[in-house]
């Protein structure tokens, strides 16, 4: 059991890096707004820069 | 749109409904984009409004302020009408294919807002008549702005906030069940630090808003919402890590953690709400024209200049002519002509106007020439005035999430003094058993249905009544409707189409089948290129008559005011205000070789839904009354039609409003719907007032807007009993989430202090309690809303 005073730790840490990840995609503004992509996405042209 | 769905081979041989939509094809097809667009747009789309005013001048957007400095690049936002569907979005984010110089544009589908942005040589003012090429009438809204980019920041700031909550409350959880779960030694010691150390930034950074907004109320004298949930915040981490110190399991860090997130999630859902709140000064420019021609005061023969109708100034004057909105309130010193005042007073019948008589601002002058000088610059018009006047209502919280929060803050004292007192009273006796129902207490309970759910019931209302074309600007109304008594309906533009259509062709003598074709023919070419309302309902009404076909006139003259006249093979035609008789009605004199041969009648006719809605009103059992400031003939066969007795005519604006103060004063809460200036006051006067837009399209809804609470967005008065199920639904969900709560956190309590239920079991119900409330909520809104009568 002894593993556990390891793996606790580094589950946290890699729920850190999500976190980092979730702060990179709010920055990016993919929050904004939540009904254009869903309609954005039926167009089939994948060559969209943004 | 085409009004077959042939392949795209050819724009030209189709049929289209408008000449908007014939450009737009033949627009897509230069740009070969054409196969695609009309791949996605489906079956169901409504007609694009044909009336688009190519004359429209976009030349100022090139100019301050929407653009400081024209060798750079920038960026605009526009507010467009008639967005749809995909197929929209798509077009409209190939801006930068059809349109050179533009170098993004993007669309955001909820607002109906787009951003384009234009590289050094792109134009604003090329887009926004692109836009209108595409069937798409855009307003200009503003740049963005510093005010915009805080908003965006705080709203990121928020979301990082609940991302870190979020991420702190699950693994508290997870620890937390490891120690329900009776680990203990080393281990427990481990998982105590590790919640304390992962519960730490969200009880920081996660509920700063919450101390920083208390702190601020408390150093202003106040005591706001956000001092007991900041207390409760601060004392439940305190005592955890007192527990935690001591050795005990006693931490609840798991229910101060989610209460963190769930609060903020809370805070956020309810400013997106606010925040479709439209544009408040919209009044003034939906209805003035972006630019005027004004007279020079030292000119030659012409002596005219284009420029902006915010700079004129009083005693200036400038030319009115068919078919213009007049910028500011005036009086007309030359010339004379009829002006449409319906958004002013609801008056269906144009005015007419000679040298000497005031013009309002807004107003349309329908035909004829006329030179006006300014009395009132627009901002100190009466429109302007009535803008400023409804600027100042601003958007209230709602009492019902102010209620909801204040509920979860005591809720949580009350669990943490239950569990306390618990502790206190029964530690000595079973120090054991104690810990370990207080503890289940802790966890049972859950002010979820208070925290969440409320905002949550809210959203899903304000979603389902945007489903429908309703947009509600205060969260209380869907409250307030369920005690309206009385419902007040306008006439013009409300019950009414608000667009005039031919009602009846009086022939006053007798012609072979042949020469009539010819005459309504002639009658058809005369009005084809109509600008005037009646013009355009007169060829509206004979494009479909078979036989009728265009005719080659040989001379073809606008006579001002007396209508319009053309030469076909030596016949004169003329259609125009008749000179010989007075009618009650708007009639219209059909001529030839100058004798008239019919009269044209013309009525605002019913919306086809109007009687449907009156009677599923008097369903609910609420009283249905017509208040217009239009004459008494017109009114009372518009309360005929939609089946309502009481009905009151030729009101002022201001007589609007007395009408509902008194209703309200005598027989209870009243909601008002109306359609444009004249009903404003009374709209704000209502316990609930709704603007809808015109069934003739003309889009005068940012006015009634301004002031009302609930806007019918959709084309269909079938909204207006949608509201009323909407908000019976929303408070059947509250009622039922509220009743499930307190049984459930009652129960929940009660077995926990008897001791029945392990801290285990309760770490699990706590969840499944909450997932019960959301399901519930978005169960209530599930169903479509039923509508009858179609």
């Amino acid at each position: 059991m002894n593993i556990v005073f390891v793996l606790a730790p580094l589950s946290l840490g890699l729920a850190a890096v999500f976190v980092a990840f979730f702060f990179r995609s709010v920055d990016r503004g993919q929050f904004q707004d939540l009904e254009t992509p869903a309609r954005r996405m039926l167009s089939d042209d994948n060559d969209r820069k943004e | 749109m085409p009004s077959a769905r042939s392949g795209s081979a050819d724009a030209e041989a189709r049929k289209f409904c408008c000449e908007g939509c014939r450009a737009v094809a033949r627009l897509l097809a230069t740009a070969r984009l054409d196969r695609e667009f009309y791949a996605l747009k489906g079956e169901r789309v409504s007609p694009v409004k044909p009336r688009l005013d190519a004359a429209e001048e976009y030349g100022a957007l090139d100019e301050a302020p929407f653009r400081g400095d024209r060798r750079a690049g920038a960026e605009l936002e526009f507010f467009l009408e008639g967005i749809h569907c995909a197929a929209c979005v798509w077009i409209l984010e190939k801006l930068p294919e059809l349109a050179p110089g533009v170098e993004s544009a993007r669309l955001d589908f909820g607002r109906a807002v787009l951003r384009v942005r234009v590289s050094a040589e792109g134009s604003f003012a090329e887009t926004a008549r692109l836009l209108v090429r595409l069937g798409y009438r855009p307003h200009p809204v503003r740049t963005p702005d510093e005010a915009d980019a805080r908003l965006r920041a705080s709203d990121r700031a928020t979301l990082r906030r609940m991302g870190v909550a979020a991420f702190a409350a699950m693994n508290v959880m997870i620890y937390s069940i490891s120690l329900y779960a009776g680990v203990d030694g080393g281990e427990a010691t481990l998982f105590r630090a590790l919640s304390l150390a992962t519960a730490l930034p969200a009880l920081t950074y996660g509920a700063w808003p919450f101390y920083r907004a208390a702190w601020t109320a408390l150093r202003a004298g106040r005591i706001s919402i956000d001092l007991p949930i900041s207390l409760a915040f601060i004392g439940g981490f305190a005592e955890s890590a007192r527990q935690a110190w001591l050795g005990t399991n006693l931490l609840y860090l798991d229910s101060v953690t989610s209460l963190v997130f769930l609060m903020l999630g809370s805070r956020y859902v309810l400013a997106r709400l606010e925040r479709a709140e439209t544009s408040k000064s919209g009044l003034l420019r939906a209805l003035l024209p972006a630019h005027v021609e004004r007279i020079r005061a030292a000119g030659g023969a012409d002596g005219t200049e284009r420029v902006r109708a915010e700079s004129l100034r009083a005693g200036e004057r400038f030319r009115l002519g068919e078919g213009m909105r007049v910028p500011a309130d005036a009086k007309v010193v030359a010339g004379g002509g009829y002006v449409d005042l319906a958004f002013l007073t609801g008056e269906s019948k144009p005015t007419r106007v000679v040298p000497g008589d005031p013009v309002w601002a807004g107003s349309r002058f329908l035909d004829g020439e006329a030179v006006a000088e300014v009395v009132a610059s627009p901002a100190d018009s009466r429109l302007g005035r009535l803008q400023a006047r409804l600027d100042g209502w601003v958007v209230k919280r709602s009492a019902r999430t102010e209620r909801s929060d204040r509920w979860a803050a005591i809720f949580l004292a009350a669990v943490l003094g239950f569990a306390g007192l618990m502790l206190a009273l029964y530690g000595a006796a079973d120090p054991a058993e104690a810990v370990r129902r207080s503890l289940s207490l802790l966890i049972i309970a859950c002010p979820c249905a208070l925290a969440l759910a409320t905002p949550l019931t809210l959203a899903r209302a304000f979603r389902a009544a945007a489903a429908n074309g309703i947009l509600l600007r205060d969260p209380d109304v869907l409250d307030r409707v369920a005690e309206i008594r009385t419902v007040y309906f306008d006439k013009t533009g409300t019950l009414t189409r608000g667009d005039p259509s031919v009602r009846e062709w009086r022939w006053l003598r007798e012609l072979p089948h042949g020469e009539r074709i010819e005459a309504l023919s002639a009658a058809y070419t005369l009005e084809a290129g109509a600008r005037h309302p009646y013009g355009r309902a007169i060829a509206r009404a004979l494009e479909d008559t078979p036989g009728v076909r265009p005719l080659a006139a040989d001379v073809f003259t606008e006579t001002g005011g007396a209508g319009r006249l053309m030469l076909v093979d030596g016949v004169s035609y003329r259609i125009g205000r008749p000179d010989t008789r007075h009618f009650e009605e708007p009639v219209v004199e059909f001529a030839r070789d100058g004798r008239a041969i019919a009269w044209i009648s013309l009525e605002d006719a019913p919306r086809r839904e109007a009687a449907d809605v009156v009677a599923r009103v008097r369903r609910r059992g609420l009283r249905a009354r017509i208040f217009s400031g239009d004459a008494e003939l017109p009114v009372a066969r518009a309360a005929r039609e939609a089946g309502v007795s009481e009905w009151a005519a030729g009101l002022s604006p201001e007589g609007k409003r007395a009408a509902i103060a008194d209703a309200q004063a005598d027989h209870g809460p009243a909601l008002a719907i109306g359609d444009g200036v004249n009903d404003a006051l009374a709209l704000a006067e209502a316990h609930v007032g709704a603007a809808v837009t015109r069934g003739g399209g003309e889009a005068n809804l940012e006015s009634a807007l301004a002031s009302a609470q609930v806007a019918l967005l959709g084309t269909d008065l079938g909204a207006l009993p949608d509201l009323f199920e909407i908000s019976d639904r929303y408070r059947r969900t509250l009622a039922r989430n509220a009743i499930f709560s307190a049984l459930y956190n009652l129960a929940g309590a009660s077995l926990a202090v008897s001791g029945v239920v392990h801290p285990l079991v309760a770490a699990i119900a706590m969840p499944v309690s909450a997932l019960t409330v959301y399901a519930s909520t978005v169960l209530g809104f599930q169903r479509p809303l039923r509508r009858e009568g179609r």
